[in-house]
């Protein structure tokens, strides 16, 4: 005979197990009838859940395109305005391809001289990229390793680069001077520099593009002792403040740097020819000379 | 409390379990045999029973289904525990027994059965789990084995 108690369990199982196969039994239309609020008040926080996920993921990829946008933005707004000209805009805008690089670390010394960024080889970083914020250039990359680049500065001594008086079009090449200035070297006595004048990235270097904001102008030597006049420049980009730069190069970078190189090796042959050249017709001058001599 | 805390997990697990693949183990089976095995007899067959209608509740179409698997295997599990009520080691033989028990009656009143292969991956990582969530829910309720 069963005690008491495993009776009332098997009750209790019957009873759930006529539940339950009554549930089984109903038809689709009773079944949504009688459960469809249990089941959306039971499967709510599941459903929340699951709706907090596509709201995260969703705003993460909203975030990413507006991170995007606000980049473009920045440069529309800041950068582009302050180039020299339409044609130098276009230039940008079709010829070089951008990609944002944050500053993660800098020189020990001087914090001004190189910076390092996170964008390396693998990133699409390459060595002599120019590097650009909205105020103007803020240098060039010179080493591209795999995940990090360094970057020389415009106050770092190894930094030159072609530029050209805006107002006035008077081309030099603008390197670092001390402190925080920038010199304009190769500027003859009697070209039109005056303070205040806006300098300007020429383009003929190769590495920077034309029109980008170089820096003013705040001393020109009236009285130059040598063969150039100095001119000192403020640069336009606060170097020591700069948290993230853009890393830009030309889409046809490869283009253009085969065709450099094949340049500089025609030159190259050529100047050994002309070397060539004068070396086997030296002796024969060299006689001529010392037969004048004799006579 | 506890048992508050047990139906709560079970009602977790279901919410995981919905819209899994047919080859994930079955959590809420384990729940339901640890809990029948050491719970009383009575919340045993309850636990069963809710952890089906939570199921069910998720699955529209197939309202009673589980409810009545997984009562049924809770109320087999309390059967059978006098038997291997002692040893952990059995635990693994009552879990096995649940698993057929559980596919055959779904087979029986659905009429669909898994893939050959989901089913034997989701039996061999439902049997993989059962000791380590054995243990678990040992540790976070308090069981101990005792002689039945």
């Amino acid at each position: 005979m069963k005690a008491k108690g495993t009776i009332w369990h098997d009750q209790l199982f019957f009873i759930l197990l006529g539940v339950a196969a009554i549930c089984f039994g109903l038809t689709r239309f009773a079944q949504v009838r009688f459960f469809a609020l249990p089941a959306t008040i039971l499967l709510a926080p599941r459903t929340a859940v699951g709706s907090l996920f596509t709201t995260v993921t969703a705003l993460r990829r909203e975030n990413e395109r507006l991170g995007e946008l606000a980049v473009r933005q920045e440069l529309d707004n800041g950068f582009w305005r302050d180039l020299a000209g339409a044609a130098a805009r276009e230039s940008l805008s079709t010829r070089y391809r951008f990609q944002k690089a944050l500053v993660v670390g800098r020189d020990p010394q001087t914090l001004v001289r190189t910076l390092i960024v996170d964008r390396g080889l693998l990133n699409g970083a390459r060595t002599n990229m120019a590097a650009i914020t909205d105020a103007g250039i803020a240098g060039k990359v010179i080493e591209a390793g795999a995940s990090l680049s360094f970057v020389a500065t415009i106050l770092n001594p190894r930094f030159k680069a072609a530029a050209l008086n805006l107002r006035s079009r008077v081309a030099g090449v603008v390197g670092f001077r001390e402190g925080n200035l920038l010199s304009m070297d190769y500027v003859l006595p009697e070209m039109d520099m005056k303070v205040g004048d806006t300098i300007v990235t020429s383009g003929t270097g190769g590495i920077f593009p034309k029109g980008l904001k170089v820096g003013c102008i705040v001393r020109v030597d009236s009285a130059p002792r040598g063969m150039f006049r100095r001119i000192d420049i403020r640069p336009a980009v606060d170097v020591a403040a700069v948290e993230r730069v853009y890393l830009i190069e030309a889409k046809d970078w490869d283009v253009a740097q085969r065709r450099r190189d094949e340049v500089r090796a025609e030159l190259k042959s050529k100047a050994q020819a002309e070397l060539r050249r004068l070396l086997e017709t030296s002796p024969v001058e060299q006689t001529g000379v010392t037969g004048k001599a004799t006579e | 409390m506890k048992h508050f805390l047990l139906i709560l997990l079970a009602y977790l697990l279901a919410m995981l379990q919905l819209g899994m693949r047919a080859w994930f183990p079955d959590l809420l089976l384990l729940l339901v045999v640890t809990a029948a095995v050491f719970e009383e007899r009575d919340f045993a067959i309850l636990i069963g029973f809710l952890a089906g209608l939570f199921l069910d509740l998720g699955n529209p179409g197939l309202l009673g289904a589980n409810m009545l698997i997984y009562l049924v295997v809770g109320y087999g599990v309390v059967l059978a525990r006098r038997v291997v009520y002692e040893k952990i080691s059995y635990a693994v033989v009552l879990c096995a027994g649940a698993l057929a028990l559980k596919y055959t009656l779904g087979w029986l009143l659905t009429g669909t059965l898994p893939v050959a292969w989901e089913l034997l991956l989701a039996c061999g990582l439902t049997l993989l789990l059962l000791l380590p969530v054995h243990q678990l829910i040992k540790l976070l309720f308090g069981y101990r084995w005792k002689v039945a």
